[in-house]
């Protein structure tokens, strides 16, 4: 058979074939080493812990709306409201607490508000057959409109002693080194991103997630209920997207009526740039959070280098380009 | 039988010594082939023998790494399809290439269409492609109509017609008959033979050995890559090319003597089922140990049939039994429960997920199986169920967690095999088994049959073809116009009698 | 004669084509008078003019969503390259004080905005999501940038006229995107680029084995896309008197769920501009009606995006009706 002398014809450029494979198929962490490398060379207070740490805690809220996102690229789908879900679940949980609640009732109730948002994403996109661009898109504007009602339209401050405690802990940091404590928005972000990870490897949703990916029909006679994870899918979006609206609220201290408006834009280009496919089925959650920091490390070297806020905007999105146009031409050349 | 005077003449396309890498295979190596005007030649193989590398170079969709071709003694070099077609080189391809929302007309003439300028001339449009396929004998075709809405074999005439309207000198056919019925492939045969009198060489790819002995001047036949060799095939019996083409003598291809169904216990009855529009009233029972054939022209419902007894379609109506018990097929899920299992040809769109490796594959439907702790897998059991499988079914791949998608077609389709073993079905459906695969690889799946039906299990075989019914099915149940029209027992079944059967002719 | 039938779902599909495209015609018009009902001022010539004129650049850009949806190209950049090009007349403007040469550089910068897209496209082989996307981000963050996010006076008796009432409350503008809808219609119907907008959004990969050269169709479409951009920023600068760096904002998105919600499928392959015209209007009579009830953005938003999801909802329930369940 042929599929003998494959193997055969490979061995001599084994060695450095696999490094350049590992280069190819980890192209996100390469870039980001890289970039790193640039900009602590260019620049002394990039490399500072504390600098450091701050990107972390800038990318937040991002790398948080980036799981849910990448299970949802996964299976083939997109989710356009995460920017507005999370702004309800924040909303609605700063209105809670403004009227009196206690933080876990407020903090539950704003994850559910956001879950049924995704829940909702899900049974217009798998229930309905909209497609998932014009579905989400129609929840990206009544979701945000309808928290902005409740809210009555104005800014309400988070005045909350637990809020505030998420914002400010640190890990105890090493003094004579200098070095300040870890952010405890940090931990978090490291932590959802440690169990998704190991949820998507080693459960059996993670794989009928792939599987649904890579091809729906296949799944479908495999006897895998399509449907029902799709839903569940656009649903744990949702949630992620909560759990980010409280890290917002906490971290921002104010919900203004345009706060997390365009951040899915920024999500996704964090998913993408982590090397996940958006024709679904192909990717790793674990590489949206070198997307994020890829990202938020560019923009926080750009604060560095006193280049006005307008024009990183701009910067920002031609280095999105930039990076997936690399990785294509690296692939193309891999496929050649 | 023509003389085939193409040894002679001096041929319109030579390509010589034509070589082709990819990363980490050779698909060809220093092959010749050579066609001459007015002449059919087979271009014959096994699965990855290198045939479609072969055309897909002379078409300019791959570049070659050595060698030349030669078209009227001129060297040429095709960067892109679109020059080869403007050379005269014509190729209908294995997988339709009409797009599907475009009507008829706009898909023959698509690239070219008919004003000049960038204004489309409609009425122009239609009345030429109706020209055209009414020049081809293809009647009852709307040239209006989108092509998604034809019937296959409607469509592959499109196709050829389209082709064909670019008026080719040299035409290749990639397998034109695998979609179509005894009578088109009869309409297309005819076409063909008179083609050859414009004085064009046609290429023509097939597993149909029958088609080849009836048509074709010469064969060329190709392994693993390689040119074995180029014969006339009057003066060569259908015996000595399916040898050529496996390389070695031809075993017994069906199981052979009498195989009786174990025992009588009916694990499936289906009673008064209906299927939409396309199947109607079918009643009929399923023993242990049985292997039942399901055949009729395409279109007669057999498909739908099989496809509603594993749940993919709604509109049904009727009793469905399993052991006995009566049950509701209402999704793949609720078949497999009931020991149902699926296996259809489209093995890239239904069959596997590709990107996933060959564990994951093959545990795909009884992942249920390796469950611990309410959700998670547990991978030591999984992997040791994935890799002892791949080892039963002789799966050649460097690992288990090698991607499916790099694995050769036959080994795929031992996969999918192996996940359903792996889920361990009462009832196994297979739709076309044997479509597009080569001689080898039919045998092994006849045995493997064979031996699942020894083992106890009831299997479903769907089929348009006739011989492979005959060969292997212990009854035949034959359908016509969504009816079933006769079964036949292994034994008062001929292929004279159900191809009058499958023509609504009572036996 | 060929034994396999060709009589199946051939009226179904007018049926359903009547549905999709009059449904939501019937929708409109309920739409209408609810809202004449709440607001007599509603159903006046004047107002319907104003109505017509403020939407005219969503119609314009609708057009050439049209195109972009049909052949799988789904753009989500429309609007930031608008405030871009706007900002680009602006500052030639300001720079030179000629008027054309502001709108030469405006048309100039939205076909190469376009263009750019395209090319990464075309031959970059990136998703078009994701190029329109970035562009979304990086084109709007230029026309902050280069204003520092202050409108620029643009003041010309020769751009005010085009959205002054000539008769009857109809401006330059309403027959400029008049005349849009027709030319669009007539290209997508009529000409080469029309038919292989079709052929490339059902299968780009058949299209192209059958010899059309669908890179270039790509690029001419996308410029074709910059024409109407800098037409849509055109009126949107006369209206405003400004060429203001947040202009447009959202207008893709209204643009795409007019297309969407006409009836087109987003999965691309079919489709008319009729249908987009219907779904343009729907969405036009929803700013206006609902803009002049006194509400709130945040109230507008809701109620907006209910209407939308309930169209949406309809024209998938009428099309399940017509071409029955599938499995």
């Amino acid at each position: 058979m042929s599929q003998s002398s494959t193997i055969d014809t490979m061995t001599p450029t084994r060695l450095p074939g696999q490094v350049r494979a590992w280069a190819s198929s980890n192209s996100a962490l390469v870039a980001m080493l890289l970039l790193f490398a640039f900009f602590g060379l260019t620049s002394q207070t990039f490399l500072l812990p504390n600098n450091i740490f701050n990107i972390f805690r800038q990318m937040s809220v991002v790398a948080v709306l980036g799981i849910g996102m990448t299970l949802v690229i996964l299976i083939g789908g997109i989710d356009l409201s995460v920017g507005s879900s999370l702004f309800m679940a924040a909303g609605i949980s700063a209105l809670l607490l403004r009227d009196g609640s206690t933080a876990p009732v407020a903090i539950l109730v704003g994850l559910v508000a956001a879950t049924l948002v995704g829940l909702l994403n899900g049974l217009l996109v798998e229930g309905a057959g909209i497609s998932p661009v014009i579905a989400t898109l129609g929840t990206l504007i009544g979701a945000r409109g309808l928290a902005l009602v409740l809210m009555d339209n104005a800014q309400i401050r988070v005045t909350d002693p637990f809020f505030d405690t998420i914002a400010v802990t640190r890990t105890p940091g090493i003094e004579a080194l200098n070095i300040p404590g870890i952010p405890l928005i940090a931990i978090i972000v490291f932590v959802l991103y440690i169990i998704t990870a190991l949820l998507m490897r080693h459960t059996i949703y993670g794989r009928m997630v792939y599987a649904i990916g890579g091809n729906q029909t296949a799944a479908r006679l495999c006897g895998i209920p399509v449907k029902r994870i799709k839903i569940l899918t656009y649903t744990l979006c949702g949630f992620y997207a909560g759990i980010a609206g409280m890290l917002i609220a906490a971290s921002t201290g104010v919900i203004s009526p345009n706060l997390g408006s365009g951040s899915e834009f920024y999500t996704i280009a964090a998913v993408v740039l982590g090397g996940t496919r958006l024709t679904g089925g192909i990717g790793r959650v674990e590489k949206t959070i070198i997307g994020a920091f890829i990202l938020f490390m560019t923009l926080n070297w750009m604060t560095i280098r006193r280049i006005p806020t307008e024009w990183q905007q701009a910067a920002t999105g031609l280095l999105v380009l930039a990076a997936i146009l690399i990785d294509r031409l690296a692939q193309r050349e891999r496929a050649s | 039988m023509s003389a085939p005077r193409a040894t002679t003449a001096p041929p319109l396309l030579e390509m010589r010594g034509i070589t082709k890498h990819f990363p980490g295979v050779m698909a060809l190596s220093e092959v010749d082939f050579s066609a001459a005007a007015g002449e059919i030649h087979a271009l014959i193989g096994q699965n990855g023998a290198g045939k479609s590398t072969l055309m897909k170079i002379l078409a300019g969709v791959y570049q070659p790494n050595a060698g030349e071709i030669i078209i009227d003694g001129k060297p040429v070099r095709f960067q892109q399809p679109r020059t080869a077609l403007r050379s005269g080189v014509g190729v209908v391809y294995q997988d339709l290439s009409l797009v599907p929302q475009l009507s008829v007309a706009d898909n023959i003439f698509l690239g070219r269409e008919a004003g000049g300028g960038i204004l489309v001339d409609q009425p122009t449009l239609h009345s030429e492609a109706a020209r055209i396929l009414s020049e081809l004998g293809v009647s009852g075709v709307d040239v209006r109509r989108r092509a998604a809405d034809l019937p296959l074999a409607q469509q592959q005439l499109v196709e050829i017609a389209k082709v064909l309207s670019h008026k080719p000198r040299i035409l290749v056919l990639d397998e034109p008959t695998a979609p179509l019925a005894e009578e088109e492939t009869a309409l297309l045969m005819t076409l063909l033979r008179g083609l050859k009198s414009r004085a064009i060489a046609i290429i023509y790819i097939s597993h149909r050995f029958k088609e080849i002995m009836n048509l074709c001047d010469r064969a060329t036949v190709l392994r693993n890559g390689r040119l074995v060799k180029t014969v006339d095939v009057a003066s060569t019996t259908e015996m000595e090319l399916i040898e050529l083409t496996i390389g070695e003598r031809v075993e017994a291809f069906f199981r052979h003597g009498e195989h009786q169904a174990s025992d009588d216990t009916p694990v499936l009855e289906v009673e008064q089922l209906s299927v939409g529009r396309t199947v109607r009233d079918v009643s009929f029972q399923v023993r242990r140990g049985e292997i039942v054939g399901l055949t009729g022209l395409l279109g007669a419902g057999q498909n739908e049939l099989a496809r509603a007894l594993f749940g993919l379609t709604l509109e049904t109506s009727g009793v469905i039994r399993r052991d006995g018990k009566s049950v509701q097929l209402h999704s793949p899920k609720a078949a497999i429960q009931h020991g149902i299992g699926l296996l259809t040809e489209q093995r890239k769109t239904e069959g596997l997920v590709l990107n996933l490796d060959v564990r994951a594959n093959l545990t795909l439907p009884s992942l249920s199986f390796f469950r611990r702790w309410s959700a998670f897998i547990d991978n030591r059991r999984e992997n040791r169920a994935a890799s002892a499988m791949a080892e039963q079914m002789h799966v050649k791949t460097a690992s288990t967690h090698a991607p499916v998608g790099t694995l050769s077609g036959g080994n795929q389709q031992k996969v999918i095999l192996g996940k359903w073993l792996l889920r361990d079905p009462d009832i196994l459906i297979f739709i076309s088994p044997t479509q597009g695969i080569d001689v080898g690889a039919k045998a092994e799946i006849y045995a493997q049959l064979t031996n699942l039906a020894a083992a106890g299990k009831s299997i479903l075989v769907v089929s348009e073809d006739l011989i492979e019914i005959l060969g292997i099915s212990d009854r035949i149940m034959v359908l016509y116009q969504g009816a079933l029209l006769q079964t036949f027992a292994r034994a008062d079944a001929n292929e004279e009698r159900l191809l009058a059967a499958i023509q609504g002719n009572l036996q | 004669m060929t034994t396999l039938s060709s009589a199946t779902n051939v009226r179904p599909a007018r049926w359903r084509e009547w549905l999709a495209s009059y449904g939501l015609l019937g929708a409109l018009f309920v739409l209408m008078i609810l809202f004449t009902a709440l607001n007599p001022r509603f159903f006046t010539l004047a107002n319907l003019g104003t109505m017509l004129e403020q939407n005219a650049p969503l119609f314009i850009i609708a057009v050439g969503a049209t195109f972009a949806i049909i052949s799988q190209n789904i753009d989500l950049s429309p609007a930031s390259v608008l405030a871009l090009a706007g900002v680009a007349l602006g500052l030639v403007f300001q720079a030179t004080g000629s008027l054309l040469l502001g709108i030469i550089a405006g048309f100039a910068a939205a076909i190469a905005v376009e263009l750019f897209n395209a090319v990464l496209i075309v031959r970059g082989g990136i998703n078009p999501l994701i190029v329109t996307l970035a562009c979304w981000i990086w084109a709007r963050g230029l026309a902050v940038s280069f204003t520092g996010a202050n409108s620029i006076l643009v003041r010309d008796p020769a751009l005010d006229a085009l959205t002054r009432p000539i008769a009857l409350e109809i401006s330059p503008a309403i027959l400029l995107a008049l005349l849009v809808f027709m030319a669009g219609g007539f290209i997508l119907a009529r000409t080469r680029l029309g038919r292989y907008t079709y052929a490339m959004g059902s299968d780009e990969r058949a299209t192209l084995q059958a010899g059309v050269p669908t890179g270039k169709y790509k690029l001419i479409m996308f410029a074709m896309f910059g024409v109407l951009v800098g037409l849509a920023m055109l009126v949107t600068v006369s209206r405003l008197g400004a060429a203001a760096p947040d202009a447009a904002y959202g207008l893709e998105l209204d643009a795409i769920v007019s297309v969407i919600i006409g009836g087109n499928a987003f999965s691309g392959g079919e489709g008319n501009m009729r249908r987009t015209l219907i779904g343009a209007l729907f969405i036009a009579v929803l700013n206006n009606g609902l803009g002049n009830l006194g509400m709130l953005d945040a109230q507008i938003a809701v109620y907006k995006g209910a209407a939308i999801l309930l169209a949406l909802l309809f024209g998938v329930v009428s099309t399940r009706l017509v071409k029955g369940k599938r499995a």
